[in-house]
């Protein structure tokens, strides 16, 4: 009878401690699909992201696009009309010099300057227009290297976001413990959030580019406008000789 | 009583004299603000006004080389493009924000 006893409360001991026990055994199976599980949403979240930047990023590109295009189009708008005002001064000038030819050598004179002027005004804005285009091709060169550098770093941190996510679920699925799987995939995350912020500072290196083609543009504009003075005082000085006076 | 009328003649004066640099400062800034606008647009630069043409041959060269302002103004204004080529810098840093650890 005693023995009995002894044995009643030896495996109720046994019971109460695996009654303690059983909650950690449990919680310990039940924390690796948990993590599993939210990885899935983790996943999900990520990609909708993703796509939602993608978005944002491509209206403002179009944004970028069409605002340079307008700029693009008003200031030449503006230059033509401005040229055609200036024409117009021209051919007053003309004028009154033409008024004040007595001789034909002076009318002569005046019918070179003139011609001479017009073929060096033709020859600097045919420069300038052609400075002027160059630099907004460079500029497009620019927004399209730009655009395909983006795409690839974005390309590449989605790529190594998606790798790290692979791995971990992977890792879950297996008999790797959930806190190691958790440091593992923080980690890469980590090292693919860094990565994608390095190569983004690369693509933003763009300020010596610009820099130089700046720099280009107004040492041709420059040219265009030092040879245009040159023509200008040889014409003028021909015609200061046929006008003494003066 | 005297007091009071001098008192009244300089107050008088003193409001008239107000008056006239208000409405002078007025007119001032009417004329001044379209071209320090015009200035500021332009990157600075100014552009010339074509002048009258009186037949004088340095007139002429004068004329000539004020109408470069038009094309130094318009190479000036492609810098628009140049500063609009990084404006999607926030757009791009966004790819960052992608996900956010403590879903894990």
């Amino acid at each position: 009878m005693r023995a009995i006893y002894k044995t009643f409360f030896t495996l109720l001991g046994i019971a109460a401690v695996l009654s303690i026990l059983a909650p950690i055994f449990v919680s310990a199976q039940t924390s690796k699909p948990s993590l599993c599980s939210k990885l899935t949403d983790f996943v999900s979240k990520f990609e909708q992201k993703v796509i939602e930047h993608e978005s944002k990023l491509e209206a403002k590109r179009t944004e970028i696009l069409n605002k340079i295009t307008t700029k693009r189009d008003e200031r030449d708008a503006k230059l033509a009309g401005n040229r055609t005002k200036w024409d117009d001064n021209r051919n007053e000038h003309y004028a009154k010099l033409e008024e004040r030819a007595q001789t034909d050598a002076q009318k002569q004179a005046v019918d070179t300057f003139k011609t001479a002027i017009e073929a060096a005004v033709a020859k600097r804005r045919a420069a300038v227009d052609a400075a002027i285009q160059s630099s907004r091709k460079q500029t497009d060169e620019l927004i399209a290297s730009r655009k395909s550098s983006v795409d690839g770093i974005v390309d590449a941190f989605k790529a190594a976001v998606d790798a790290a996510i692979g791995e971990a679920k992977l890792d879950c699925a297996g008999s790797t413990d959930s806190k190691t799987v958790r440091q593992t995939l923080i980690s890469s995350l980590k090292a693919a959030r860094e990565k994608f912020k390095t190569d983004r500072q690369t693509i933003d290196k763009l300020g010596s580019i610009i820099s130089q083609m700046v720099t280009t543009r107004n040492q041709a504009i420059q040219k265009a406008f030092d040879d245009f003075k040159a023509e200008v005082e040889t014409a003028k000085t021909a015609l200061k000789a046929v006008f003494p006076e003066e | 009583m005297a007091l009071d009328k001098k008192t009244m003649s300089i107050v008088g004066l003193a409001a008239v004299l107000l008056v006239s640099g208000i409405a002078y400062a007025l007119i001032k800034k009417e004329t001044l603000i379209p071209s320090i606008q015009q200035f500021i647009q332009l990157g600075g630069r100014r552009e010339a006004s074509p002048p009258r043409a009186t037949g004088k041959i340095d007139d002429v060269e004068n004329a000539l080389k004020l109408e470069l302002s038009i094309e130094e103004s318009a190479a000036a204004g492609e810098k628009v493009d140049s500063d609009a080529i990084i404006g999607d810098s926030q757009e791009i840093s966004n790819f960052g924000q992608s996900y956010n650890e403590s879903d894990l």
